[in-house]
């Protein structure tokens, strides 16, 4: 099995490169893409199952030992990351291609596509800091030329915001691996683990905010999540659904990951995240209250849930981390759905503005079937996975006794229920308001081509299975967080067997 | 001595070496210090760019370091001459030296997965040859050498962008289809 872990991450750099070369050939470009993600989801499927009945997958690049050489880990977190980001990444890009906009347009799009695709998988699949930071770069290097595609003026603007916003966060984190390298000798996570104990407490608590701080820029929590909501909607349509279901995730991911191996528990910031929490979830639904375009609102909404996974890691109960990264699992389909949605929206209406667009509940029923399905999902509402991922981080709350969280969470989901409601009655029913959209929806060119519709639906039936199959999912999550809580486990896989 | 002509359909249909002495007719009256010294630095960094890339392996330099130089190489072609110097410089477009640097690179680092070993581990190979004596390859060679070509294509799709009056590939005007890498478009 643990060949086949660096197998994520090297595929794609493959597949990049085969593209790169190809460049003058679509199809050869979309085979090769469809290839290598299909590919990945396989991958992670099996590496999912394996890590699951077997434990911890470990190898060793190069083959060195494990202090000395680069590690690569699999444990049930990373595995079912991989698979839910590999699946995202192979239904937004059918999307793309159904989209017939930027994939269609702009030869680097498949090969920038799939190095991000290698650098989210690389994200999860790291043991070791220094390459966490090397496969954020990758990520946001391609991420980069994937929000700017297309050079609209507003593109550019946000697009500097973006580049200026995350080499401010790079910064800050080579620093913290500088510091801590400094302070411990190592940069490989699981001797981290061992040797972040040993350090003065007042040192401890200080790596453990200044990580915070880094993956908190990438994860987009209060007060640092302003880059996000003005750079998001600008992407092309389908970058941004694959940018709002994933890339906020992986700072989460990195959050849970820091938090829970590196820190003892009196070092892990329980009270400081839990604020944090709070106060994003708030603004963030706030944020998108104000709003007028579809893609600006779902884009704070992102905000307000990332607040809910950091209250189920503020907990450090097994109960707590289980919700979160349920939730984490549930909200990355459920997103990318709804960004997926909105571009349809924005296809058939020629415009996501809710004060334009109106009625599609008759002239596109399927595109309102498909929105109402993970609307109520994100709103929580039973017997959807949204309400299953609510209720595991509530009761975790009400187990901890931490009462005002619980009440913030609970306000925060009713004003949530509030928001998708006001983008159904705005834009699914009523009439269209601007003789423009009117226009534009009787012309052919507002016809959605079937290939966007289904990869949307494939990954709407995606959000129905997460409810379907919620239980076997919660036991995963819940052993998840036991070894997540138990980090002694980690450490003796990578640094015990040394291969 | 002719004056500097702005390139017209019909340099672009000549063949490569008239424009190569073309352009060296114009730099030698306007720049004879600076066309000189690249004279002579362009060989010896290209050769002090492959002493990297073989050196690369256990001792300073690699790949990464020798694609850089062979960029810098590149780069002082590029103040003497024009863009039309460098681009003649390589058949291959420059994307396609990017790819290929890429493909090898992540070939070479598959490989020992299939083998059986684990990702990016190296083989050797060592010989005693007559006149080289000890000789040792490694498989991290073949890395280095996709890193270096990596670098050179990433160089040269920069020069194409930043440098050149026309936006496009070094080496690909000669069709005008859409699908050339480093191109803006507006969105209407």
């Amino acid at each position: 099995m643990n060949a086949l872990i660096p197998l994520p991450v090297i595929l794609p750099i493959l597949g990049a490169a085969l593209c790169v070369i190809a460049a003058r050939s679509r199809t050869v470009q979309r085979v090769l893409s469809l290839a290598v993600l299909t590919t990945n989801v396989v991958v992670s499927v099996i590496l999912l199952i394996r890590v699951d009945d077997d434990g911890i997958g470990v190898t060793q690049a190069g083959g060195w030992r494990a202090p000395l050489g680069i590690t690569l880990v699999v444990d049930r977190l990373a595995a079912v990351m991989l698979v839910v980001s590999s699946l995202m990444l192979l239904s937004v890009l059918i999307y793309a291609i159904g989209q017939r906009e930027e994939e269609a347009r702009f030869a680097a799009f498949n090969p920038v596509y799939l190095v991000l695709a290698a650098g989210v998988s690389a994200s999860f699949i790291t043991g070791d800091l220094f390459n966490l930071f090397v496969a954020f770069e990758m990520m946001l290097v391609a991420s980069y030329v994937l929000l700017t595609l297309g050079g609209r003026p507003g593109q550019v603007r946000s697009g500097m915001s973006y580049v200026v916003i995350s080499l401010i966060a790079s910064t800050f984190f080579i620093t913290a691996l500088a510091l801590i390298y400094a302070a411990t000798g190592t940069v490989n996570m699981a001797q981290l683990s061992e040797r972040i104990p040993e350090l003065p407490s007042g040192v401890q608590v200080g790596f453990s905010l200044l990580l915070i701080l880094v993956f908190g820029i990438k994860a987009g929590v209060f007060p640092l999540f302003f880059w996000l909501p003005d750079s998001y909607p600008t992407a092309p349509g389908a970058i941004t659904a694959v940018f709002a279901g994933l890339l906020t995730k992986v700072g989460v991911y990195a959050i849970i990951r820091s938090q829970t191996l590196l820190f003892p528990p009196d070092a892990q910031q329980g009270t400081v995240l839990l604020v944090i929490a709070g106060f994003t979830m708030v603004v963030g639904v706030l944020g998108a209250l104000a709003q007028d375009d579809l893609r600006r609102m779902l884009s704070f909404h992102i905000v307000s849930h990332i607040g809910y996974m950091i209250f189920g890691l503020a907990l450090f109960t097994i109960a707590g981390i289980a919700a979160a990264v349920f939730y984490v699992v549930h909200h990355i389909v459920v997103k990318t759905a709804l960004f997926l949605v909105a571009g349809l929206v924005e296809h058939r209406a020629g415009s996501d503005r809710l004060s334009r667009v109106g009625g599609l509940v008759r002239s596109a029923p399927m595109i309102a079937v498909l929105f109402a399905f993970p609307a109520l999902s994100i709103a929580g509402l039973p017997p959807f996975s949204g309400f299953v991922g609510k209720f595991g981080l509530v009761s975790a709350g009400i187990d901890s006794t931490d009462w005002v969280i619980v009440a913030v969470s609970l306000l925060v989901s009713l004003l949530t229920m509030y928001v998708m409601g006001r983008i159904w009655s705005d834009v699914f029913w009523g009439e269209p308001e601007d003789p423009e959209v009117v226009e534009w929806m009787e012309t052919d060119a507002s016809r959605v081509p079937w290939l966007m519709t289904s990869a949307t639906a494939a990954v709407v039936v995606m959000s129905l299975l997460l409810m379907v199959f919620a239980g076997p999912l919660y036991s995963y999550a819940e052993r998840t967080a036991a070894e997540l809580l138990h980090p002694e486990i980690y450490v003796e896989s990578v640094l015990g067997e040394g291969s | 001595m002719s004056e500097p002509m702005p390139p017209t359909p019909e340099d672009v249909e000549s063949s490569q070496a008239a424009e190569r002495s073309a352009n060296r007719r114009l730099t030698v009256t306007e720049m004879l210090i600076l066309d000189t010294s690249v004279k002579i630095l362009y060989p010896a960094i290209l050769v002090l760019a492959l002493y990297f890339l073989f050196a690369g392996h256990n001792r300073p330099g690699g790949g990464f370091v020798s694609g850089l130089m062979v960029g810098a190489a590149l780069s002082l072609r590029f103040v003497s001459g024009d863009a039309e110097a460098v681009r003649s410089t390589f058949r291959l477009s420059s994307h396609m030296i990017l790819g290929l640097g890429l493909a090898l690179s992540a070939t070479v680092a598959l490989m020992p997965v299939l083998l059986g070993g684990s990702i990016l581990e190296h083989g050797e190979l060592e010989y005693d040859l007559p006149i080289f004596h000890h000789v040792k390859l490694t498989s991290t060679f073949a890395f280095d050498l996709g890193v270096a070509l990596v670098v050179i294509g990433l160089v040269l799709m920069a020069f194409a962008a930043f440098g050149d009056g026309r936006v496009g590939d070094p080496g690909d005007e000669d069709d005008g289809s859409d699908d050339r890498l480093p191109k803006v478009r507006i969105r209407r």
